[in-house]
C-alpha cells in the first residue's frame, strides 16, 4: 500500500513537472493518470527487500558518473581517431549477490561504464554476460565489474528476504 | 558570460552526437555500434539540455529538463541490454575478431566466417 502510494505521488509530481505549472487541473489530472496507470501496470516487487546507505549510494554515484564521462570520452576518441585498437570480447561474469535487484542494477549501469555492454543474465546462476570493446583481458573485465557490483551492494545492503506467500500479498496490495 | 556556457554545453554535446553518428558507420558490428548509441550519445544530449537549462533559467524549465536527462539514463541502458540481447540470441554476425570466454562460447558457437 505504501509502495502503491509512494509510485502516485511519484507518477503525479513527474506530470505536474512536465507540464511546467502546478494548478488543480494538472495535479488533479496527473493523480488519475498515475492512478491509471499503476492499475494497469503491476510492478512484482523483488523478493529481496534492501536499504539504502546514503554515503555509500553517494560513492556510487560519483564512481558512476566518472566512469560514464570517461565511458563517453573513450567511445568517441576511438570513432575520431583513425585505426581501430578495439579488440572485441564476450565475457562471462558470474556475480556475487542474489538478488535480482542489485544483478539489475548492475547489468544496466555496466552498460554505461566504460567499453562494457550488458547481453545477457542468467538469473538462475546469476551469471552476466558482457560484450567488451577494448578488451586488455578477462580477468580484468571480471574485475571492474565486481568492484562495481561491490559498490552496489553497499550502497542497497539487503534487509531481508520475502517469504513465498509474503511477495504475494504485497503484489495484491 | 552565461550565454557563452550555454553556447560551449550545446556545442560540446552536438558535437558527441555528430561523433556517435559516425561511429555507428565506423564500427563493425552491431555490438560495437551499441556501445557508440548509448554512451557518446547520452553524454552529447545531457551535454545538450544542461546548456539549454543555463541559456532557458527558470525552475519550471529545470525541472523538466533534467527530468528529460534522468529519463535518458534511465532507458538507454535498458534498451541497449535489450538490442543487445535480441542480437546475441538470434546469432547475428559479429565482428570475426571476436574473443570468448569458455562460458559465452558455450552458449554462442562462433560466428560463422563470412565469405
Amino acid at each position: 500500500m505504501r509502495r502503491l502510494a509512494a509510485a502516485i505521488v511519484w507518477l503525479t509530481a513527474v506530470w505536474v513537472a512536465l507540464w511546467e505549472d502546478v494548478t488543480w487541473a494538472n495535479v488533479l489530472s496527473g493523480a488519475l493518470i498515475a492512478f491509471l496507470i499503476t492499475r494497469r501496470i503491476r510492478v512484482v516487487p523483488s523478493r529481496v527487500r534492501h536499504r539504502v546507505r546514503p554515503r555509500a549510494f553517494l560513492a556510487l554515484v560519483l564512481y558512476f558518473v566518472r566512469e560514464l564521462i570517461k565511458a563517453s570520452l573513450i567511445v568517441a576518441w576511438e570513432v575520431i581517431t583513425p585505426g581501430t585498437r578495439i579488440n572485441p570480447a564476450v565475457v562471462s561474469v558470474r556475480l556475487r549477490t542474489r538478488s535480482p535487484f542489485v544483478a539489475t542494477t548492475v547489468a544496466n549501469l555496466n552498460s554505461l561504464t566504460p567499453g562494457t555492454l550488458t547481453l545477457e543474465l542468467d538469473e538462475e546462476t546469476m551469471t552476466l554476460f558482457i560484450h567488451v570493446l577494448h578488451l586488455e583481458s578477462i580477468q580484468a573485465s571480471r574485475r571492474a565489474i565486481h568492484h562495481l557490483e561491490a559498490l552496489v551492494m553497499a550502497a542497497f545492503p539487503v534487509r531481508g528476504e520475502l517469504q513465498a506467500e509474503q511477495a504475494e500479498e504485497q503484489e495484491v496490495a | 558570460m552565461i550565454e557563452a556556457a550555454a553556447s560551449i554545453l550545446i556545442l560540446a554535446g552536438s558535437g558527441l552526437a555528430l561523433i556517435a553518428a559516425f561511429g555507428l558507420q565506423r564500427f563493425r558490428d552491431v555490438f560495437a555500434r551499441m556501445h557508440v548509441a548509448t554512451k557518446p550519445a547520452s553524454l552529447g544530449m545531457a551535454l545538450t539540455l544542461s546548456g539549454a537549462v543555463i541559456a532557458m533559467a527558470g525552475v519550471g524549465h529545470t525541472t523538466k529538463l533534467i527530468l528529460v536527462i534522468l529519463f535518458q539514463y534511465l532507458t538507454a541502458p535498458i534498451s541497449a541490454h535489450m538490442i543487445g540481447r535480441a542480437t546475441f540470441r538470434a546469432g547475428t554476425e559479429m565482428d570475426p575478431e571476436t574473443n570468448f570466454d569458455e562460458l559465452a562460447s558455450r552458449i554462442r558457437p562462433r560466428p560463422r566466417q563470412s565469405a
